[in-house]
């Protein structure tokens, strides 16, 4: 009984029908836009500080996995360097065998430490030694520009007495190319180490707690000048792939035994914390969207009493129920499917210029959240499969809770609707 | 579940039995209380007659069309509707015979206002899923027998009362139905537009052969008629073939 050209001509009718009422449908089109035009930006928006929180963690805290001993990892916010990995064993042995294993694009030594400044407003900075031609080859250490961040002269020269400052710190510290930074630091053996490096670059990675805090320096420098021998504090192991930091993890472990504890990125507190929180958001979401679907189902229930005349004649030309339920349902889909592609295409808009435009957040806000790995400015996340997400979250949420009051349209009786 | 159809001689001419009402009572319930709405009405129409229903306000006129047009269920006695006995029938089979066998027309036209004129003669057609050519072919044939051929992609309210009530034929006509049944069709319309619409079904009454049965009160309606019932608080008074 039931032809595809009978439920076409339903469709048809619902779609008209949804223009009968222009002012109705623009309310209703701004409800579930308005809706999912939040979902839209603000999940992009969380998708970008997420990826943002990512980035950071990888290039300055842990890359895809890092090692160091088990003693540092106790007392680490001291960053002391008496402890250094796999006891001080020759760092390019280590990274000769990590490099074994599948999936290991690339593995540094690093070392970071205090010092405290002598002759400056400044007192204290973090001494950073990176292997830095090969650092900068492997990673974009300015995120916002994607490049390496220096704005002035160079980065040091392998095992010169040299260092590149943050922009941040050489402006309240008033240094420039050129001065030196005369400092104190300890040893692995405890012994007080003085130094002072001649500065060769300025950086800007924008990204506040690196900018005004930390010293660039080379590798072997400072690791000479700390007295490590061949050893290195930490070893950071860059992955071809996200995800495969987790089996790279395992085998490095096991490769390195007890006394190393060895850290993915995803297990870094912020990282933990925003995905921990991804449940909560999309509970804000369908919150959001029921809101807006109250409008599409009052609208529905208003449609249906005004139009319980049609109804019944509907009935007299002997529609089933399943054919009226059909005509209204597919109204508050269209309802809701064009209502949330409006929100879908602002919200994409949004994100799209968010994505090349970024927020400057810690222009907004100083350094209240330096204690997060936050990047000064936070890119919106553009995606198209999380576009389309919100989208059909939009249409699903709404149409399902249309679907109810819809329903009343078959238990008009023809008769009863005729006599109104 | 079909019985045979019984024939029917009204004065001379050998009719099938469309709908055989026997001792049919209606009532209902209005606030505690139960009207009688039809109180034993017995009544035989055969194909290709051209019947009207009179009497005052109230007195069942619709009631009568509502359950010959299964849209509602009998209280008591038997409604046969085209064979097949109405009373026993669900809600779903009761839509299914009337998509397939009766065609309404009402005082207020009751077209559907988002479709043209043509697609609102076709849905009928559409629903009983025929295809699409012979749709196309017998809706211009309707479209050209009530008088609309040149306003088809029209919609309801680009039109008068007259047209509306013509297009609500030519979609009642479509399906060729085994029975047309009209509620004052007449009623919101001026006498002259009126006679048009009368006229117009008579025409459609000889040349098709369908069936009419419609209600009235207005005497000059009564006069198209070729067979006459009158009802009274939900009784037969009389029934006069012409
Ligand atoms: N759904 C209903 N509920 C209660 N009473 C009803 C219902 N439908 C009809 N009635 C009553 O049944 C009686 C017959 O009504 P019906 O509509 O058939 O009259 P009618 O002859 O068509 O009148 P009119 O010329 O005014 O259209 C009336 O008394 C009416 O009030
Ligand atoms: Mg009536």
């Amino acid at each position: 009984m039931h032809s595809q050209g009978g439920t076409k001509t339903l469709v048809k009718i619902a779609y008209r029908n949804i223009w009968r009422n222009k002012r109705r449908t623009a309310f209703c089109f701004a409800a579930v836009g308005i809706a999912v035009f939040f979902i839209a930006v603000y999940s992009g928006y969380i998708g970008g500080m997420i990826s943002g929180i990512r980035d950071l963690v990888q290039v300055f805290d842990l890359g895809h996995v890092r090692v160091v001993s088990e003693l540092y990892e106790a007392e680490n916010e001291y960053m002391p360097v008496q402890y250094p990995v796999a006891d001080g064993k020759d760092w390019r042995e280590l990274a000769e065998s990590i490099k074994k294993v599948s999936g290991v694009r690339a593995v540094f030594p690093r070392i970071a430490t205090m010092a405290t400044l002598q002759e400056s407003t400044v007192k204290h900075a973090v001494l950073w030694g990176l292997n830095i031609e090969d650092e900068m080859a492997a990673n974009t250490f300015n995120l916002t520009n994607r490049d390496d961040g220096l704005i002035e002269g160079r980065y040091p020269a392998p095992g010169a007495n040299e260092c590149a400052i943050g922009h941040v710190f050489a402006e309240k510290a008033g240094l420039k190319i050129g001065d030196r930074i005369p400092l104190k630091t300890v040893s692995a053996q405890f012994s007080d180490r003085m130094w002072s490096p001649v500065i060769t670059g300025i950086f800007n990675y924008d990204y506040i707690r690196f900018d005004e805090k930390y010293i660039i320096v080379d590798f072997e420098r400072l690791q000479r000048l700390l007295v490590m021998g061949e050893g290195t504090q930490q070893l950071i192991i860059f992955a071809n792939e996200d995800r495969l930091s987790a089996g790279i993890t395992a085998e490095v472990q096991n490769i390195l035994g007890d006394g190393s504890v060895v850290t993915e990125w995803r297990d870094n507190y912020w990282v933990a914390v925003m995905e921990s929180v991804a449940p909560l958001y999309t509970a804000m979401f369908l919150i959001f969207l029921i809101v807006a679907s109250f409008l599409i189902i009052n609208t529905v229930v208003m449609i249906i009493h005004e139009r319980i005349k049609e109804i019944g004649m509907m009935g007299c030309l002997g529609m089933t129920r399943r054919e009226i339920v059909t005509v209204f349902f597919f109204e508050s889909l269209f309802l809701a499917a064009f209502g949330a592609l409006t929100g879908v295409l602002i919200g994409g808009a949004v994100t799209f210029l968010g994505a090349h435009y970024p927020i400057r957040f810690g222009d907004l806000y100083g350094d209240t959240f330096s204690e997060m790995p936050m990047n000064n400015a936070i890119f919106t996340e553009f995606s198209l499969i999380k576009l389309f997400q919100a989208w059909l979250m939009g249409v699903v949420i709404a149409s399902l809770f249309t679907l109810i009051p819809s329903l009343k349209s078959a238990f008009v009786e023809p008769v009863e609707a005729l006599r109104r | 579940m079909r019985e045979i159809h019984r024939i029917l001689v009204i004065k001379g001419v050998y009719r099938m039995v469309v709908i055989k009402a026997e001792n049919v009572t209606k009532d209902y319930a209005l606030d505690g209380q139960v009207v009688n709405a039809l109180r034993g009405v017995s009544l035989e129409f055969g194909s290709g007659e051209f019947s009207a229903i009179a009497g005052p306000s109230g007195s069942g006129k619709s009631t009568f069309l509502h359950l010959a047009g299964c849209l509602d269920t009998i209280t008591g006695g038997t409604m046969t509707v085209d064979g097949a006995d109405a009373g026993k029938m669900s809600k779903q089979e009761l839509a299914l015979l009337r998509r397939n066998k009766i065609g309404f027309i009402f005082q207020a036209y009751n077209l559907i206002p988002v479709l043209s004129v043509e697609e609102n003669i076709s849905f009928p057609l559409t629903l009983l899923g025929i295809n699409k050519k012979e749709i196309k072919e017998r809706t211009a044939k309707v479209l050209k027998e009530v008088g609309l051929a040149d306003m088809a992609k029209r919609r309801p309210k680009e039109m008068s009362g007259g047209q509306q009530q013509r297009v609500a034929i030519a979609r009642a006509l479509i399906k060729k139905p085994a029975i047309i049944l009209a509620d004052e069709p007449t009623a919101n319309l001026d006498s002259t537009i009126g006679r048009e619409i009368l006229e117009l079904m008579v025409a459609l009454n000889k040349s098709e052969g369908t069936t009419f049965i419609f209600s009235t009160h207005d005497t000059m309606v009564m006069d198209y008629a070729r067979r006459l019932i009158r009802i009274r608080d939900g009784q037969i008074e009389s029934d006069v073939v012409k």
